[in-house]
């Protein structure tokens, strides 16, 4: 073999990977959804404001762009629900711990939290709004409230799960109850916490558009809902298809290689351990 | 502290940068433009407010007149311009970073 032979079959090589195969396929499958969604336009023969193709999805697209209202709306979106998540999280896993590690707090929370869990965010909203008003404060809570039971739920099964022969070994070893819980309980529970998290950040994303849709007024959740307000359907099917790319890179840049690290650090993890 | 960022799974630590770039080279890009139409215009900095033109390249929607309304006050849309009062030089300089804004004229009431 040559030596200008050697990187041509490299490349021949790393082309027909398994990934470059998975990655193929993935994209023909995009392919032909696009494909049959204009032949049904083309078939149907519906006028653009009431099933808009492809074509017409893609102009309205450029023309969001080009009049400086999406790029500016996704910013927002994102802003929000990294704030929201945030602070869900935060609030999850410190009430977690609190109702885990206290058998008074418990009692007290438990039924409170449970009945709070059963009333979906979107009972909410309507409230909020006229709390907060329109805007991101009422968005921000309602995000905190969706985000943090799941995390809340699973950190509390972490910390109840954590083995007691470890806690009293530890304390008979002359760890304080701060120790306990740094080195033991937290690193226990964190499985569990990532769990939640991955729950908890998804139900935000379908929250933050909920909740854009009724309480603001920029945001891709208020691109949808405005599009089909005022028959500009195919600026809604654009917000739909951003919606779905976010979720796509949150998902796949962020929170499957933290699950990914979790099952390869503590094995696999389910809310129902 | 560079053995736990080595940790860190190489799809975050990339598309963070990306994303970042990303916003940075958008900052740079409107800055600049800012700095082109700033240029032409030359707001008194002292004032406590001026009355101005926006001018933009297509008719504005509701998204670009709720931004020219938190920067001043309405008066008038006329061919693809908007007549603003009583704006402050800080909130002019804001305006002239959005690309959509093709030129900002300056008028004397």
């Amino acid at each position: 073999m040559t030596t200008e032979a050697i990187p041509a079959a490299a490349a021949k090589r790393s082309f027909r990977s398994p990934k470059n195969a998975k990655r193929i396929r993935q994209l023909g499958g995009i392919l032909a959804v696009v494909v049959a969604w204009q032949i049904s336009v083309w078939v149907i023969d519906l006028p653009p404001y009431f099933y808009p193709g492809p074509s017409n999805v893609f102009d309205a697209f450029i023309e969001l762009v080009e009049r400086g209202i999406l790029p500016p709306y996704i910013g927002d979106s994102v802003g929000r629900y990294a704030l929201g998540v945030f602070c869900g999280t935060s609030i999850g896993v410190l009430i977690g711990l609190l109702i885990g590690l206290s058998r008074l707090m418990s009692a007290v929370l438990a039924p409170t939290i449970n009945f709070f869990y059963s009333i979906v965010e979107v009972a909410w909203i309507p409230l909020f709004v006229i709390w907060w008003g329109y805007g991101i404060k009422t968005i921000i809570v309602a995000l905190v409230y969706v985000a943090a039971f799941p995390v809340l739920y699973n950190t509390l099964i972490g910390v109840r799960t954590v083995p007691t022969v470890l806690i009293n070994a530890s304390k008979s070893l002359g760890a304080t109850n701060l120790q306990v819980l740094v080195n033991v309980i937290l690193p226990s529970a964190l499985p569990n916490i990532f769990t939640g998290f991955r729950i908890g950040a998804g139900f935000a994303f379908r929250g933050l558009i909920f909740a854009e849709m009724i309480a603001a007024q920029t945001g891709v959740g208020y691109l949808i809902f405005e599009g089909a307000n005022s028959q500009q359907t195919d600026r809604t099917i654009v917000g739909m298809i951003t919606i779905g790319l976010m979720w796509l890179v949150i998902d796949r840049a962020y929170l499957s290689p933290v699950e990914k690290i979790t099952i390869e650090r503590w094995g696999l993890v389910s809310d129902s351990k | 502290m560079l053995r736990r960022l080595a940790k860190i799974p190489r799809s975050i630590i990339l598309t963070s940068a990306a994303i970042l770039l990303i916003f940075l080279a958008y900052e740079i890009w409107t800055r600049s433009l800012a700095g082109q139409i700033m240029a032409d215009f030359r707001p008194d900095w002292d004032a406590e407010s001026q009355d101005i033109v926006i001018v933009m390249p297509f008719e504005p929607e509701q998204f670009h007149m709720l931004k020219l309304q938190a920067a001043g006050r309405f008066i008038s849309y006329e061919n693809k311009e908007v007549t603003l009062f009583d704006v402050h030089p800080d909130d002019i300089r804001r305006l002239a970073r959005n690309y959509w804004v093709s030129d900002i004229r300056l008028i004397t009431r």
